[in-house]
């Protein structure tokens, strides 16, 4: 697109004609502040914080003061962010918003940081709440779920709420108070039950067969509430446990267990095979999230999920079976979504579909993730839109196998393996095997699955730590090759397929990275490779290289450490987990909040932070001071390993906060 | 009916036309609101019964009216609402005000049958009566271009506008001149919107045309929300088809298919009227598929406003009419590009639409003969306050605030001298009497802080508070705030706490100040037109009257006499004992006996003037 070239305080930008004055500044990092504007959603210039002044060479010294987050920019304006004229104007507007919400914790940080005052010179409201009317929830709500809530009244008695009191096209689906910027709309979701605008739902808990779990560690991973927690059973054994208090039945770890070990009673598996079986013989099929505004009639031509990202990629083997020859899945926006990572999931589901069906010569398919248009009509048109075609009458010798979890992959796998088909997966085994390496790192708890994807969440990600570790102790002849694969339980079809996979590749080391991995795996695997697990590998270095001091850590760690252990925890910051930048955008003022904390590590003299989770279960990251603070994601199983790497990586010699850059 | 061809409706107007002229005589009496209240129906009753009893041939349509008939019709407001019922007879051109249903007998003997004028029903002029309609100083200042046909062509009739040259203009634009014609007509013309804002219609419409889209539109604007205006809705009561036709030249101009006619909920009698005309519009092959046998179709729809003032604002007027919450958008990108749907809508305002088909059918040059440089042609506006003669008016741009007020209006009455005149609604400003002579034009009311608006002017008098003034603006304004954008909302909202606190007498000096900050963030951060000139009361006010609002705030009095907790009512030795002001006043606080001197007891007051108002012998005073 072309670019439009104008100024922002004296620095030449550029935009295209789609962009507005702050979605330029906010990519040139030059700061304004607003409370009404996220990406997602259509800007209302409601909050007028945003003002900047703008004039233009040709406009004989004319200026005007216009809201950022909606003035398109225009090629040789000349903006201004920080005149007397616009820092009068929004101190004036924050003194209001005070009146208006004079307890707002947030209103008084973002008014101190941005106009020097947090208390207002006007009359307070009141009986005052904490709602300064952005209509960011109303506005997230009509485009992005089911425009079940809006504003009433006008002027000052202007409020948000659902029609006649009653909140029944809300879905729970919680946007409203994700993006809420002073936290007044509550979405209680605990304990079983979410409530939200009055409303109950009930989430779809998810359990877990303990025949089944192999305790991989799969659900850790992909759930966004870090619910799942891989424990010590009583008699020795792991096993994943999901808090019913806490699980929120998205499903997510439905779909990733390689093993089939959990369900939902609310949306079980056996009643969607037999949806999908109905709905399949008409030859197109749709999976919806359930949180997009379907009319009556449309809902029950689609597969309501409990979240996209609970499709299975047997449940799309089952519906290509039953005749299916197009199947989409109808998502919605993710990032104004409470769960926040199910389209990435759904996609993946689906390019592992398509890869076997094409494997298995199946060509005629079309597997799409549809991000319906925003606004009330975007699916409900899409649905409309679609002419269903006649099913195919498929021959029981031509059906695919009955694939699920492991055993899918696998096939895959063994598949991709020997053929010439140029896939991610031979990309990625192929760009593995090219740099030379002769040790082979097992992840335990991250199923082959991610690794055969590039999927870098767990397992890539320790595989990087564990490279860049290495290369900090400057043993840079030694290169770590990660292999994949689940090592829980001796499973003697799982050592056939690992078998197969290191065959050739000259590994002489193996590292486990789970404390449940059975050192006699590798030796069935083959007895002249040599196997550590991370922890006794990384010290076998710091031992020769790097003697370790006592680390200080500014936090507290989430589970009991082995004793002996050097770390030193100086202080535990009181800090909201919420805000540890997760997978939605992170507002600013938060970020600002996170920030301060490393200032306040630095001053103590921290090596790394690590951030807890309130819940007290699971989750927490650690951020390593290695010339700027970087974020780590951990699982409590592995933060020796992580601290270890902290110890490691810390340069004392550049001691800069590198966060605010 | 359906005419197929523009020579179809040429030869229906021309035999209306000849039988217009044969007939007897016309009696128009004036249907709008303020004469119905006054009884205009009952009249027209009366009329219709009289004629009949008196064997008059009288007939209510043109269309099947023999020649020598007398024809009665219910007009559109004739303008001087103060003495209505009004009825207006031609050719004689005798306009009787105050008419009552019980003076028609008299008027039909004398006036219809004969020739001779009933004095006690004519206008008196200091005593002296107006014999004819000319002569009345009301009317003999105006100069009636828009409003030409409101008041002479009887409102449910196609046929009378026909012969009142009705569709001539669009007969003319369909004939003889391209869209592109149509749009330099406009813009030689320089006629400016009659909303407010005064933008260049002719280029809007340009713009419109220059707009990359599947479809256009075109709205008219008749959500007239002002306190005290009713141009518009007179103009769409009076002479609806005007308005039609002026949308339809429009469309035909910018090539919109689709039209909407925005009707304020509050003006049920502008809807029916309207949707009369439509249906009859439809009828006549003049709106709908092939207009007149041409290729040119449009469909005009009325759509009926939620009471929302913030609705007269373009783009929420757009949102409302998608079905959404009526509130305004920031027009970085105007409405010309992306407005109803997101798609180039051309809308203006009902008096803007009013005046298209004079300027087509005259030709600009005759248009641009009357006003100044910049503003060109003649505006309507209601006149209402503290003036003799209240109603609907019409004159030429540059006209001076004197002329308006002193030789239409007639002046304050007596007693009453003139402090502030606020025109353009309640976001306008108060002028004061430094700048009466200020020539009427949109310019230079934007010069003294006020704006020409959509047309409202109202005379203010010595009695009159200006702090008050202020706080009732706001106070209408703060009702009235969409709510959208913070600065409107809590900064209206902020300041009528201020103003209350000052009329309330607990004002401090330094809140004039505040107050003052709190206009600028207003005027400078508001997101639409109804928060950005809300301020314009407050600081119109502030910088003629500020001795009044010292005065409130350091010597805790209104001078004005106004401000409820800060005066006082007594009764001086002109009382005559008469007894009124006892019986009026509502918390029995006045004491007094036959032949007893009257008492006011403050504690029991509630200043509520009462008794000022009865008192026939200025006794009741206030301090």
């Amino acid at each position: 697109m072309e670019q439009i070239k104008f100024k922002i305080n004296g620095r030449e930008v550029s935009g295209t004609a789609s962009d507005t004055i702050l979605d330029v500044a906010k990519r040139c990092e030059i700061d304004i502040p607003t409370l009404c504007h996220i990406d997602e959603v259509e800007s209302a210039g409601a909050c007028r914080l945003c003002m900047v002044e703008v004039t233009h060479p040709t406009w004989n010294g004319w200026s005007n003061l216009v809201t950022s987050c909606v003035y398109p920019v225009a090629e040789g304006i000349e903006v201004k962010t920080n005149t007397d004229k616009v820092l009068d104007t929004r101190k004036t507007i924050m003194n209001m918003l005070l009146a208006r919400c004079p307890e707002s914790d947030v209103l008084k940080t973002f008014a101190k940081k941005y106009c020097k005052f947090d208390h207002t010179t006007l009359t307070p409201r009141e009986n005052p709440d904490n709602c300064i009317l952005c209509t960011l929830c109303t506005r997230v709500c009509d485009e992005h779920s089911t425009a079940a809530i809006s504003t009433f009244s006008r002027g000052t008695s202007k409020e948000v709420g659902v029609p006649l009191g009653s909140a029944d096209d809300c879905v729970g689906c919680g946007a409203c108070s994700l993006v809420c910027p002073t936290d007044h709309i509550k979405f209680e979701h605990e304990k079983g039950k979410w409530e939200i605008w009055n409303r109950k739902f009930q989430p779809a808990l998810a359990e877990v067969n303990a025949e089944k779990c192999r305790a991989c560690g799969r659900c850790e991973e992909v759930c966004p509430f870090h619910i799942p927690q891989v424990t010590l059973k009583q008699d020795g054994f792991p096993i994943s446990f999901i808090n019913p208090d806490f699980c929120q039945g998205c499903g997510l770890c439905v779909a990733a267990c390689p093993t089939s070990a959990i369900d939902q009673k609310l949306c079980s598996e056996g009643k969607l095979f037999q949806d999908i079986s109905d709905l399949a013989k008409s030859g197109t099929i749709l999976f919806a999230c359930p949180r997009t505004p379907l009319n009556t009639s449309n809902k029950s031509k689609v597969i309501t999920l409990p979240c996209v990202g609970r499709l299975t990629l047997s449940m799309l083997m089952h519906a290509i079976n039953a005749g299916a020859r197009r199947i989409f899945i109808l998502g919605r926006s993710q990032e104004t979504c409470y769960f926040s990572n199910g389209e990435t999931y759904a996609k993946f589901t689906l390019n592992y579909a398509e890869q076997l069906a094409r494997l298995s010569g199946i060509t005629d398919l079309e597997l799409e993730f549809i991000l319906p248009e925003q606004g009330q009509e975007g699916p409900n048109s899409f649905i409309n839109s679609l002419n269903t075609i006649s099913a195919r009458n498929i021959n029981e010798q031509d059906k695919l196998e009955p694939l699920s979890g492991f055993d899918a992959i696998k096939k895959m796998v063994y598949s991709g393996y020997s053929s010439e088909i140029n896939t991610d997966l031979s990309l990625w085994l192929g760009a593995q095997t090219n740099k030379s390496s002769n040790i082979a790192l097992f992840v335990g708890c991250a199923p082959i699955l991610d690794t055969l994807n590039g999927y870098i969440n767990g397992s890539n990600e320790l595989a990087d730590l564990v490279n860049q570790t290495i290369k900090l102790l400057n043993a840079n002849d030694i290169h770590v090759q990660v292999i994949g694969g689940t090592v829980c339980h001796n499973k003697e079809d799982q050592i056939e397929g690992f078998k197969s996979l290191l065959k050739g590749q000259g590994i002489t080391e193996i590292l486990f990275l789970t404390p449940c991995a059975s050192k006699n795996f590798a030796d069935k695997l083959d007895p002249d490779i040599k196997q550590y697990n991370l922890c006794e590998y990384l010290t076998r270095f710091i031992d020769i290289k790097k003697p370790i001091d006592t680390l200080k850590i500014y936090g507290k760690p989430s589970n009991e450490l082995p004793k002996g252990t050097p770390f030193e925890f100086i202080s535990e910051p009181e800090i909201d987990y919420k805000l540890i930048p997760n997978n939605f955008t992170v507002e600013h003022s938060s970020w600002k909040q996170v920030i301060s904390i490393f200032e306040q590590a630095d001053k103590l003299g921290a090596d790394s932070v690590l951030f807890n989770c309130p819940v007290k279960y699971l989750f927490s990251k650690l951020y390593v001071r290695d010339g700027a603070w970087r974020t780590v994601r951990s699982e409590p199983i592995f933060n020796l390993g992580l601290m270890l790497r902290a110890c490691a990586s810390y340069n004392p010699t550049q001691p800069n906060c590198g966060c605010d850059k | 009916m359906k005419f197929n061809s523009i020579e179809e409706l040429t030869k229906f107007r021309n035999e209306l036309v000849l039988k217009s002229t044969s007939l007897l005589k016309h009696i128009k009496i004036c249907s709008g609101t303020g004469c119905i209240a006054a009884g205009a129906h009952e009249v027209f009753e009366e009329f219709k019964r009289q004629t009949q009893t008196q064997n008059v041939p009288a007939c209510i349509g043109m269309r099947d009216c023999p020649a020598g008939h007398v024809i009665i019709k219910r007009t559109g407001c004739q303008g001087f609402c103060q003495i209505g019922t009004l009825v207006h007879i031609m050719p004689d051109d005798i306009l009787y005000c105050h008419v009552k249903p019980s003076d028609v007998r008299e008027i039909v003997q004398e006036t219809i049958k004969g020739s001779n004028k009933i004095e006690r029903l004519l206008y008196k002029e200091e005593g002296k009566a107006c014999t004819t309609y000319k002569d009345i100083p009301f009317y003999k200042h105006q100069t009636k271009v828009v409003l030409k046909g409101c008041g002479e062509i009887s409102a449910y009739s196609l046929e009378d506008y026909l012969v009142y040259d009705g569709y001539l203009a669009l007969t003319k634009a369909l004939k003889s001149l391209s869209p592109s014609q149509i749009i330099d007509e406009i813009k030689l013309s320089g006629l400016r919107g009659r909303g407010g804002a005064g933008f260049s219609t002719g280029r809007k419409w340009e713009s419109c045309v220059q707009s990359e889209g599947e479809e256009r539109f075109v709205i008219c604007n008749g959500d007239e929300g002002d306190p005290g205006a009713f141009m518009d809705c007179s103009i769409m009561e009076g002479d609806p088809y005007r308005v039609i036709e002026g949308i339809t030249i429009g469309a035909l101009a910018v090539g919109a298919k689709k039209g909407f006619i925005y009707v304020r909920d509050e003006y049920p009698r502008a809807v029916e009227r309207l949707n009369k005309a439509l249906t009859r519009c439809y009828e006549f092959g003049l709106l709908g598929q092939n207009i007149l046998g041409t290729d040119f179709s449009l469909d005009l729809q009325i759509n009926r406003g939620g009471g929302a003032f913030v609705c007269g604002e373009s783009t929420a007027l757009m949102r409302s009419l998608e079905g959404k919450v009526g509130e305004p958008r920031a027009k970085y990108v105007r409405s010309v590009q992306k407005g109803y749907r997101n798609l180039p809508t051309v809308l203006n305002n009902v008096e803007t639409w009013a005046s298209i088909p004079g300027i087509i059918n005259n030709g600009a040059a005759e248009f641009a003969k009357l006003g100044t440089s910049k503003s060109k042609g003649t505006k309507a506006f209601c006149l209402v306050g503290k003036v003799k003669n209240t109603g609907l008016i019409e004159v030429p741009m540059g006209i001076t605030l004197r002329q308006i007020v002193f030789d239409i209006g007639g002046g304050l009455p007596k007693g009453r001298t003139f402090k502030a005149v606020q025109t353009g609604g309640p976001s306008g400003g108060c002028i004061p009497e430094q700048f009466l002579d200020l020539p009427v034009d949109f310019d230079e009311l934007d010069k003294v802080g006020s704006m020409m608006g959509s047309g409202g002017l109202i005379v203010m008098d010595n009695r009159t508070c200006m702090v008050d003034i202020a706080r009732y603006f706001i106070h209408f304004l703060l009702e009235e705030s969409c709510g959208k954008c913070v600065p409107c909302r809590e900064g209206l909202h902020q300041i009528n706490i201020l103003l209350t606190q000052i009329c309330n007498g607990n004002g401090k000096i330094e809140d004039i100040n505040q107050i003052i900050e709190l206009c600028k963030c207003l005027q400078e951060g508001s997101l639409c037109a109804l928060g950005k000139s809300a301020a314009n009361p407050v600081l119109s006010t502030l910088k003629y009257f500020k001795d009044e609002y010292i005065a409130h705030i350091e010597k805790k009095h209104c001078p004005a006499g106004v401000c409820r907790a800060l005066i006082t009512y007594s009764i001086n030795e002109k009382c005559t004992a008469c007894g009124k002001c006892k019986k009026v006043c509502p918390v029995n606080a006045i004491s007094g006996d036959k032949k007893i001197k009257h008492l006011i007891k403050p504690e029991q007051c509630i200043r509520c003037g009462a008794c000022e108002s009865v008192c026939k012998f200025d006794a009741v005073r206030v301090s």
